[in-house]
């Protein structure tokens, strides 16, 4: 046989399906040994079933288990600079040089590391932040194939199998069993790159538990508030004569997990709904708010905080849409400052509530911008060498990792795959970026591929 | 002596250097100029010469020089970097230097009695300066710091003396246009252009626009603006735009869209108001426009041969310098 | 250019491992749903399990018309038949829904789904499956069109199924393996099949050859006299030259030109084929179609009789799974003769039906949902059996098309009349499909094997006003104007999930609705709604 993953014995994996029940013939599969059927079933089925704790309802009035959440659980929060911010107007300036653009850059607090001036609030406290300047990817469009391939980690190991995107991967491995609020999810500021499923997560073979709760253009989940209809009254009994149709429907059925899922969806419905107040940041103090900023994207990454603070262990955050053909320095005159404020606005704040050890944020995107500055004053698309950041939960602060040539033309230092990325992210929030589990089509994928190194220099 | 006729417009002479000129200034009655470039240098041209190149003569700038103005023997810098420089031309040496904004220097003008200089920045003011002592006369304002929805930085691009020095204009991102008595600083009017910003919320999430280039007419009655008519992607891809407001009343009276994937970026009056010159810079290459200045219609168009961030018109109006993308250009309007 | 056939001696990598003998099976001239039952009751009485109950003829007959017409059956439908005294109803049921221009559309959905096997390339092929289905065109036809191996050109374009995938030859080498062959011989791209070792990465690549000569000239399918094959490399390392090699180890010799020669020829073909499109708007004429046509060759080989077993085998495993849940070979992509069927014998016999019956696609499908097992409960009590001994009924959940069109019905149960002209119903069928996608969009996830529902769907279904309002829209005033709760309740129930209420039910929305008496309106809604949001609407049971 031979196999993609490394000969790890799956021991680890019970010879049990979801429910408890012994499993005794497996399915065929593509490429793969029996113990990878096991192991999907516990990949696909470990957390839908149990429906015992309401974890997550009502933690923002209940300090005490906000507390526990914290030693618990580990979240990320994604800011995803949608439409490709560019490299030089933020962590990898190269002043003076052709392909420098107008603007300076600033002192950060590691000594020696200058970002653009437009950043002076992250430049405080880059100390607490590790930047990856030499991060590389074949991806330069906002669309198709490459963008598919670097949101599920630019794997070569699978042929033409479709993985899940990382978003839906960490929302499926981070997830609490018995959650009542949502897994996954993802904010948009603009339809670019949302509207025909672009650049959204994706759960493929995970199914549609772990997708995101998608929220464009706003801060609450359509749907998630009370019809006007209504009343709250009506909408529970509903439920209940609901429910009590399921229960009979269910009892001689109980063997199959997608009509268990079926009930699990419906009684999520209550628990979202009850945590309305999740998405409404009129309930933080002038302060919080006005530290955000009132851009788009500041209230939703305050909505982020509130639900990272509630138990939601991914939120990806969706800035765009920074596709700065022409007038790249108007545009980044524009949104770096917003993007400085808003994610010194966000470490910080978690900070403040004790959540930075648990919670990891990312900057990322699809792609970064040329180093040449074309006839429009524009930047185009660029994914040889570009920045990303990690700050908090399990990431060493003050690194600077990697480095591009003079003009920023490719990486001269250290260069970071999106798979290594990825990697990363999950060593960070203690997820064994070699775990195994098995594709639909029974071969065995690990959650990067076979030999991936994580940047350990930026792993606390 | 036979009138220039704009059907010989033609380019006599071209320098080419790598990297964008972005702004010129031509010494009186001559062919030298002084040029920006985005690679913080101020170079000088003379197209009196035979084979005329660029020499880089002056170093200070931390950034892109967005601006410069001959005023007697100064040449004035003003860049990116926040600073105003003096520097002497005769002896090819810096004068002084003035921290003038908080913000990036977006364009510099000088009154025709050359006593003052008049500056706009990001840090949205708009500040005079005594152009002999490099003091700091006075501050306007009134802009917005921030753009109506959704928090983002306001930007204020240009700023123009009207031909009796008697006010000053500027005009930001949002196409609000600002004029104040230069004298006592109080305001004289104010309207909003439209047509040039796009605040695009739904699809970009960005604003994008502005009034890019600003001059008074002759009679000092009225303000031509010109930019690009607003789009919705992050690309130059509208068509140019003219607009001629009547300032006192805030009534436009004059309107021209032309091209297409052009913006104008510069603008130019006839000294005897028989043409407006408009020149595309970032975007198509696109072409010169002489516009006719009391009716909105095109006189003659010309390609322009790369894109045009600056020029400047000599005192016949036979000849005009145009400097941008990799080039500097002389054009000649023969009889 | 020369080409002849070879027989690799290197073992089979389609097949079965057990291969009864013909006189072993049971006789063909038996009804299919009858050697069905035969081979399924012998195996469960060998593993000594009693299967369930048959299934309520009320349920039976949802399923049917979800199977067969893509949706639930009207109110009037649903009783019709369990008030029939007639034994040959059933089979008369399946043959008027089998005959109807209902099952065209929906086995045209369906089809289309699974030809495009998860391929975001892949277009819809819907125009030419309705046409191929209305005249029940064999399987064997529609696997030479879809290829692009039939003479004759069709307007309705079924060679875009190799066209769209040209940009990923990798994908639409496995699509067409998987699809026709039920073979997923994806990781033979890097690597020895680990169950067959026979399955070695000459299979990928030889598939793939067959599509390498195509290329796609102004939306037509044309092949090229002149391709250099790429070489790949093996997992030891080895450059490997890649040529034509069917599945069975049917090799295809080519007399390649020597490299010089062959790139100046492939260099003065480009140069042919790009003149052609230059005035291709004008001259509406084609580059010249060379003797030996790659595609064609493979549907010839796969058709051969030595080979048609494997070809006819697939898709009898993949229609039993669509009316079974589970097929007799699982994975559906992937029968190799490790894989052995759960009724080999069943399978076997199938398969020799199939073929003896000309490839007839509708023949099969009504022996399938005719048999006893088919017919059985969903329900189970105590320790689940085994899937693969089909004791049981399995649960599946209804496709986006299933349950768009169903709720339509069942909010408006009305729109449907029996005996309505077949235009009449034609047009209202339309007219509901093409609101489907504004009204629910990708609100329903179209099933795959584990679908974990979202709360995204829930959610919606739950709090969203559009969603809310056409929720049983026409139904409740319909419900209105009947006498009294009993009967309301009932109509609804008849109308939502296909039979009558139950006595637990008619108590049940009849508290509900007497304590709302005063807005009779707002009762009936919820009622509707929680009948249509039950997972007994949601799923095919």
């Amino acid at each position: 046989m031979i196999r993609i993953g490394p000969g790890k014995p799956a021991h680890k994996m019970p010879k049990k399906d979801w429910k408890g029940n012994s499993m005794t013939k497996r399915i065929p599969v593509n490429c793969g040994s029996p113990e990878h059927a096991f192991n999907r079933r516990a990949f696909l089925g470990g957390v839908g079933g149990a429906l015992a704790a309401t974890v997550g309802l009502d933690v923002l009035g209940e300090p005490l288990l906000a507390n526990q959440l914290q030693r618990q659980q580990k979240r990320v929060i994604m800011l995803f600079l949608s439409g490709g911010a560019s490299q030089f107007e933020t962590w990898d300036p190269k002043p003076g040089r052709a392909t420098g653009g107008p603007f300076q850059t600033i002192q950060t607090s590691i000594p020696g590391y200058r970002i653009c001036e437009l950043m002076p609030r992250m430049a405080t406290r880059m100390h607490k932040t590790a930047v990856i300047r030499s991060f590389s990817s074949p991806n330069n469009e906002h669309a198709g194939r490459g963008v598919t391939a670097i949101l599920s980690g630019e794997r070569n190991d699978v042929g033409t199998l479709r993985t899940p995107s990382i978003g839906c991967l960490l929302a499926r491995e981070l997830s609490q069993p018995g959650s009542l609020v949502p897994d996954h999810v993802g904010l948009y500021t603009t339809y670019v790159g949302f509207n025909n499923n672009v650049q959204v997560d994706f759960a493929s073979f995970l199914g549609a538990r772990h997708e995101p709760i998608h929220i464009l253009n706003g801060l609450a989940p359509d749907g998630n508030q009370l019809p006007a209809f209504l009343t709250d009254r009506d909408h529970r009994d509903r439920e209940t004569l609901r429910d009590q149709l399921a229960q009979g429907f269910q009892a001689n059925r109980e063997r199959d997990a997608t009509v268990a899922s079926h009930r699990m969806a419906y009684q999520r419905v209550r628990g979202l709904m009850d945590n309305h107040r999740l998405f409404d940041i009129s309930q933080e103090p002038r302060t919080i708010r006005d530290r955000y900023g009132h851009s788009l994207f500041g209230q939703q990454a305050l909505v982020a905080r509130r639900l990272v603070e509630a138990g939601v262990p991914f939120v990806r955050l969706n800035r765009g849409w920074w596709d700065s053909h022409g007038e790249n320095f108007e545009i980044h005159a524009s949104l770096v400052p917003d993007l400085d404020k808003v994610m010194s606005a966000l470490l910080e704040d978690l900070e403040q509530r004790g959540l930075i050890e648990n919670t990891l944020v990312v900057t990322f995107a699809e792609m970064g911008r040329t180093p040449q500055i074309n006839a429009m004053r524009g930047r185009d698309h660029w994914g040889r060498c570009w920045s990303v950041t990690l700050s908090g939960c399990g990431i060493r602060g003050g690194v600077v990792h990697g480095s591009t040539n003079a003009d920023g033309t490719d990486v001269a230092q250290d260069r970071v795959s999106t798979a290594q990325f990825f990697a990363t992210i999950f060593r960070a929030v203690g997820i064994d970026h070699q775990k195994e589990y098995t594709a639909p089509d029974g071969r065995p994928i690990m959650l990067t591929p076979y030999h991936t190194q994580p940047v350990s220099a930026v792993l606390a | 002596m036979l009138a220039p006729n704009l059907d010989r417009v033609r380019i006599s002479k071209t320098v080419t250097h790598p990297g964008d000129f972005l702004s010129v200034a031509r010494e009186p009655n001559s062919e030298r100029l002084w040029i920006g470039h985005t690679d913080f240098k101020i170079y000088t041209i003379d197209f009196a010469a035979a084979s005329p190149t660029a020499t880089a003569i002056f170093e200070g700038h931390n950034s892109y020089v967005s601006a410069l103005r001959v005023i007697g023997a100064s040449l004035v810098s003003a860049s990116w970097d926040r600073k105003l420089m003096w520097w002497d031309i005769q002896n090819r040496r810096l004068v002084r230097t003035v921290a003038a904004h908080e913000l990036w220097i977006r364009q510099l003008a000088v009154n025709t009695a050359q006593s003052l200089l008049a500056t706009v920045s990001d840090d949205m003011t708009c500040k005079l300066w005594d152009a002999q002592s490099g003091r700091l006369v006075r501050q306007l304002g009134g802009f917005e710091e921030r753009l109506p929805r959704y928090d983002y930085p306001n930007k204020l691009f240009v700023c123009a003396f009207s031909p009796d020095g008697r006010h000053v204009a500027a005009a930001d991102e949002a196409c609000r246009v600002i004029v104040w008595e230069t004298e006592s600083g109080r305001e004289a009017a104010r309207f909003d252009a439209s047509g040039f910003f796009k605040a695009d919320w739904d699809r970009n999430n960005h604003p994008y626009g502005g009034i890019r280039c600003m001059a008074f007419t002759l009679d000092g009655r009225s303000l031509a603006l010109a930019g690009m008519e607003n789009t919705d992607v992050a690309i130059i891809n509208g068509k140019a735009l003219v607009q001629i407001f009547d300032w006192q009343t805030g009534r436009k009276n004059y309107e021209l869209k032309l091209g297409g994937n052009i913006q104008f970026e510069c603008l130019s009056f006839h000294p005897q108001s028989e043409w407006l010159l408009a020149a595309p810079g970032a975007g198509g290459a696109g072409a010169l426009y002489f516009l006719n200045s009391a009716q909105p219609r095109v006189l003659k168009e010309t390609p322009a041969t790369m894109q045009t961030f600056a020029m400047t018109v000599n005192e016949a109006a036979d000849a005009f310098y145009t400097v941008g993308r990799g080039k500097a250009l002389k054009w000649e309007i023969p009889a | 250019m020369k080409y002849s056939n070879i027989l690799l001696v290197v073992g089979l990598v389609l097949g079965s491992s057990v291969t009864a003998r013909a006189q072993d099976l049971l006789p063909p001239d038996r009804p299919i749903s009858e050697a069905i039952d035969h081979y399924l009751d012998a195996k469960l009485r060998k593993v000594n399990v009693e299967p369930a109950p048959q299934a309520p003829s009320t349920t039976l007959v949802r399923r049917l018309y979800l199977d067969l017409a893509g949706r639930i059956p009207t109110p009037a439908e649903a009783r019709d038949f369990p008030l029939s005294k007639d034994p040959f109803a059933k089979g008369k049921l399946i043959e008027s829904l089998l005959a109807s221009p209902e099952f065209v559309r929906h086995n045209a959905k369906e089809f289309d789904v699974m030809l495009r096997n998860d391929n975001p390339d892949a277009g819809s092929l819907r125009p030419y499956l309705l046409q191929v289905f209305q005249e029940n065109r064999p399987w064997d036809r529609i696997f030479r069109d879809l290829v692009g191996a039939s003479e004759t050109a069709n307007p309705t374009k079924p060679e875009s199924f190799v066209l769209k995938r040209l940009k990923d030859p990798d994908a639409l080498t496995r699509d067409v393996a998987s699809l026709f062959f039920g073979l997923n011989i994806t990781c033979a791209q890097c690597h020895r099949h680990p169950e067959i070792s026979s399955l070695t990465q000459d299979y990928f690549f030889g598939m793939k050859a067959f599509f390498s000569y195509s290329y796609d000239f102004q939306g037509h399918l044309l092949d090229r006299q002149y391709v250099k094959l790429a070489d790949f490399k093996t997992k030891a390392g080895e450059t490997r030259k890649a040529s034509l090699l069917f599945l069975s180890g049917t090799k295809i010799e080519i007399d390649a030109l020597p490299d010089a020669e062959m790139t100046k020829a492939i260099q003065a073909e480009s140069k042919v084929i790009q003149e052609a499109a230059k005035t291709y708007a004008k001259s509406k004429q084609l580059p010249p179609t060379p003797k030996f046509r790659p595609r064609t060759r493979l549907a010839e080989i796969a058709l051969e009789n030595a080979n048609r077993e494997m070809f006819a085998r697939s898709i009898v495993n993949r229609l039993w799974f669509r009316f079974y849940g589970h097929g007799l070979v699982m994975r559906v992509d992937q029968m190799h003769a490790k894989n052995e069927a759960s009724h080999p014998e069943l399978l076997q016999w199938l398969t020799r039906d199939f073929l003896a019956h000309n490839y007839d696609l509708k023949r099969l499908s009504e022996g399938l949902v005719s048999s006893r097992a088919y017919a059985r409960s969903s329900e189970w009590k105590g320790k689940e059996p085994a899937k693969d001994i089909f004791a049981v009924a399995v649960v599946r959940p209804l496709t986006p098309a299933q349950w768009g069109l169903s709720h339509r019905l069942a909010s408006n149960p009305g729109v449907l009349k029996i005996g309505e002209p077949a235009e009449v119903r034609r047009k209202a069928l339309d007219a509901i499909e093409s609101q489907l996608p504004k009204m629910f969009g990708n609100l329903i996830e179209q099933p795959r094997e584990e679908l974990q529902i979202g709360i995204t769907e829930s959610l919606k279904l739950s709090n969203d006003p559009a969603l809310l309002k056409i929720t049983g829209d026409k139904l409740v005033p319909a419900l209105r104007k009947l006498p009294n709760a009993r009967q309301q309740i009932d109509e609804a129930v008849w109308a939502i999930l296909s039979r009558p209420a139950s006595p637990t039910e008619f108590e049940l929305f009849g508290d509900y609705l007497s304590q709302r008496k005063d807005r009779p309106d707002d009762a009936l809604q919820h009622m509707a709604w929680a009948l249509i949001n039950s997972p007994e609407f949601r799923f095919n049971h």
